[in-house]
């Protein structure tokens, strides 16, 4: 059971509600800033007539959680990719790795962590709605499991084709993400990246990863073989007392090295 | 000897940088994003479908005098913006059901916008009906 947010583009008014019970959920201190920080999770963004919230994508295969090196971030099963500051070593993999530029770095601390919004995991374990969907006045935020917002999403673009761009925005970029998006003008108006891969960006590294027990397993095993045939040469040469050239027939056809 | 010396100053040299470092991050005042130019006023074109219901106030002086406070009077008042009044000075998730004259006639609570100016005082005596409206029996 995966749950998700549904943000519809053509519903927001541009409240700010969503950002105030944010910060009121996750104590994050005041006041709220018009872009993203560690300590503002979301907030709307004024584009083309419409508004747009920022907030993590939440994808279903996390790169953030992905380079992590000490799995601070995870994506759990409720949906939530969630965030752990004690484990956190400050290295900001994340904040570079992250193809939607969610992660924020807390640039004015001595001892920073990273701040991104992690869908109220707590209250979704609780069966609660996270903050911002309970509060939207206009219902422009929509919680619920993932598939049935995904349902919900084409049934809206279906009833009202003229109103709404054909595409649902988080259904298969980087390759899905637990935040779906409407919108009645073209996403990259909206500054949503339009050109990410659809498969997920862990997959790429993994390609490479994978392979990698192989190729030592491999690789060992000949370094040993070579180690073991030139032991055993020398072994032979020092028990016959009649040591052979140790110059090899190559160097020995190049007319340099010891002659016999 | 001579070694061991360069290695400690190299030591020193290297926890001096740091701190120098530190000290940078640390003593930088916060850079607080200010919008370029002022945001637009939010969308007056879609309904509030899911405003709260309204907020009574019934723990005052008999129950003629209870107030009942409405979203739908006062969101557009307030150009359709929340964050004026959320989450400071009033909570949305876990709202505090306490309203009392002492600390809005001093500016807090409802007397943040109700001061005489943006909207009637709270101290204003001929204004009490307009919100101790009393519930229906």
């Amino acid at each position: 059971m995966s749950y998700g947010l549904l943000f519809d583009a053509t519903r927001c008014i541009g409240c700010g509600a969503c950002s105030a019970a944010c910060k009121e959920q996750n104590r994050l201190p005041l006041p709220i800033e018009t872009k993203t920080t560690a300590y503002t999770w979301t907030v709307v963004e004024p584009r083309e007539g419409l508004w747009v919230r920022r907030l993590c994508m939440h994808c279903l295969e996390p790169t953030c959680a992905s380079v992590c090196p000490v799995a601070a971030l995870s994506k759990s099963e409720l949906g939530p990719v969630v965030y752990d500051a004690n484990r956190c070593i400050g290295c900001r993999y994340c904040v570079m790795a992250c193809p939607f530029g969610v992660p924020k770095y807390q640039w004015d601390r001595a001892v920073p962590v990273v701040g991104k919004c992690i869908l109220c995991a707590d209250r979704i374990a609780q069966g609660l709605p996270p903050a911002c969907a309970a509060v939207c006045p206009t219902g422009a935020t929509m919680f619920g499991e993932r598939e049935a917002l995904v349902r919900e999403a084409r049934a809206r673009i279906a009833a009202a084709p003229e109103r709404y761009v054909d595409h649902v925005y988080g259904l298969e970029e980087a390759g899905g993400t637990s935040v779906l998006m409407l919108s009645s003008v073209p996403f990259a108006q909206l500054g949503l990246k339009t050109d990410l891969p659809r498969q997920p960006l862990p997959l790429l590294t993994w390609e490479v990863l994978r392979k990698i027990p192989d190729f030592l397993l491999v690789a060992g095993l000949l370094l040993f073989g070579i180690h073991w045939i030139t032991n055993r040469r020398a072994a032979v040469a020092r028990e016959t007392e009649n040591p052979r050239p140790r110059t090899s027939r190559w160097r020995r056809w190049l007319g340099r090295g010891r002659q016999p | 000897m001579l070694g061991a010396v360069r290695r400690r100053m190299g030591l020193w040299l290297g926890a001096l940088a740091s701190a120098a470092v530190l000290g940078c991050a640390g003593g930088a005042a916060p850079a607080t994003l200010q919008p370029a130019q002022p945001l637009p006023p939010p969308r007056a074109d879609v309904e509030l479908v899911s405003l709260p219901a309204d907020l009574v106030f019934d723990r005052t002086v008999g129950a003629e005098m209870a107030v009942v406070f409405r979203h739908t009077s006062h969101v557009e008042f307030a150009g359709r913006r929340c964050i004026a009044c959320h989450p400071a000075p009033f909570r949305m998730l876990a709202p505090e059901r306490k309203a009392e004259h002492p600390e809005m006639d001093e500016g807090g609570s409802c007397g943040s916008c109700h001061d005489g100016q943006r909207a009637f005082a709270t101290t204003d005596e001929e204004s009490c009906e307009i919100c101790h409206v009393g519930l229906d029996p």
